[in-house]
């Protein structure tokens, strides 16, 4: 195990092999030819993520952030199987549930449909009906562990489950929204699949340390994205509670 | 009553994001719910919100002639007929 700083009692490793990876943003993939081991990027053509895998009953709807999130859990479950899954999205589908709210306020109306969709494990769930999956499916919310926060998840998970697959979407919040968070301003999504240490692949080891000092304006939660993109091994993130280190070890 | 009833095919046919059908490819008397045209229980509510909103109708969910009603799209084109002419009477 190889961590980018000395363990302290206040800090949490946490170890990984990375059995798989799969990414699509809506903006052009860099031009580097190397990118992170085990993984994929799917192509981006169109604005939105290829789901012709699925009847179009059910990619009727799936919103751009769904399509995102189902095409890269898809691919990952078709290169390792079936698993234990969690989602994790800050906020979700800001888009549907801003004109749920408009529409309460102007005329009083509700897409059924909509609100449905809108609630925050409700791509999850398309996604384990889309795959017939009986495993359990968790979706997380945005917290003080941000980005990080599916890790923890995993690694209790892992105490169970041979492998499990973390899934992280976002896409642009509504403009009136972003007055007051600064989010990438792209929709992208991106999968792993996740075993314990020290089997076949690379080795994923994060740390997690407490801390009080305060998140900087520098801190970007979607940092490993873009490592993973252009092949960059190592970084940290200082969140509001702690200060995550990641690193990525393969020969 | 066929300009009706294209009317709704449109309405279906945008409301549920059907890819590649086209109003000429539902037939009047094809089945809406299960094994004909494959909407399910959220769909027949966004379906009921759409007719509430563009032809100003009052649906009454309690009503037992409600599945007969949404069946096909003949039948909605009946229905939103004599909604519309009950409230004229």
């Amino acid at each position: 195990m190889k961590h980018p700083e000395p363990v302290s009692s206040a800090a949490c490793p946490l170890d990984f092999t990375l059995k798989h990876w799969c990414i699509w943003q809506s903006q052009p993939l860099p031009a580097a030819v190397e990118i992170w081991p085990a993984g994929q990027t799917l192509p981006n053509q169109t604005d939105n993520a290829d789901v012709s895998f699925l009847p179009m009953m059910q990619r009727r709807r799936l919103s751009p952030l769904a399509r995102a999130a189902c095409a890269v859990a898809w691919h990952c479950r078709l290169a390792r199987g079936d698993m234990p899954t969690v989602f994790f999205s800050c906020h979700g589908e800001s888009q549907y549930y801003l004109e749920i709210l408009s529409g309460l306020a102007s005329d009083g109306s509700v897409s059924p449909s909509r609100f449905s969709l809108c609630v925050h494990n409700a791509i999850g769930g398309l996604h384990s009906l889309h795959s017939e999956s009986s495993q359990a499916y968790l979706s997380l919310a945005g917290g003080s562990e941000g980005f990080f926060t599916p890790f923890l998840e995993a690694a209790g998970l892992l105490l169970e489950a041979p492998q499990v697959m973390l899934v992280w979407y976002e896409q642009p919040l509504p403009e009136c929204y972003q007055a007051y968070l600064a989010l990438s301003g792209q929709t992208w999504a991106l999968a792993m699949v996740l075993s314990k240490a020290g089997q076949h692949g690379p080795q994923l080891n994060l740390l997690r340390e407490a801390t009080d000092i305060p998140a900087n304006s520098d801190s970007n939660e979607a940092d490993l994205l873009q490592a993973i993109l252009n092949n960059r091994r190592h970084g940290s993130c200082r969140l509001e509670r702690a200060h995550w280190h990641w690193n990525l070890d393969y020969a | 009553m066929e300009n009706l009833e294209a009317e709704l095919k449109r309405l279906i046919i945008d409301i549920f994001e059907l890819e590649n059908i086209t109003p000429v490819d539902i037939a009047s008397e094809t089945p809406l719910f299960g094994a004909g045209l494959g909407l399910d229980s959220i769909d027949a509510l966004e379906l009921g919100v759409a007719l509430k909103k563009k032809y100003n109708i009052h649906i009454d969910t309690h009503s037992t002639g409600l599945v007969e009603h949404f069946a096909s799209v003949k039948n909605l084109a009946n229905f939103v007929v004599s909604q519309q002419e009950n409230k004229s009477v």
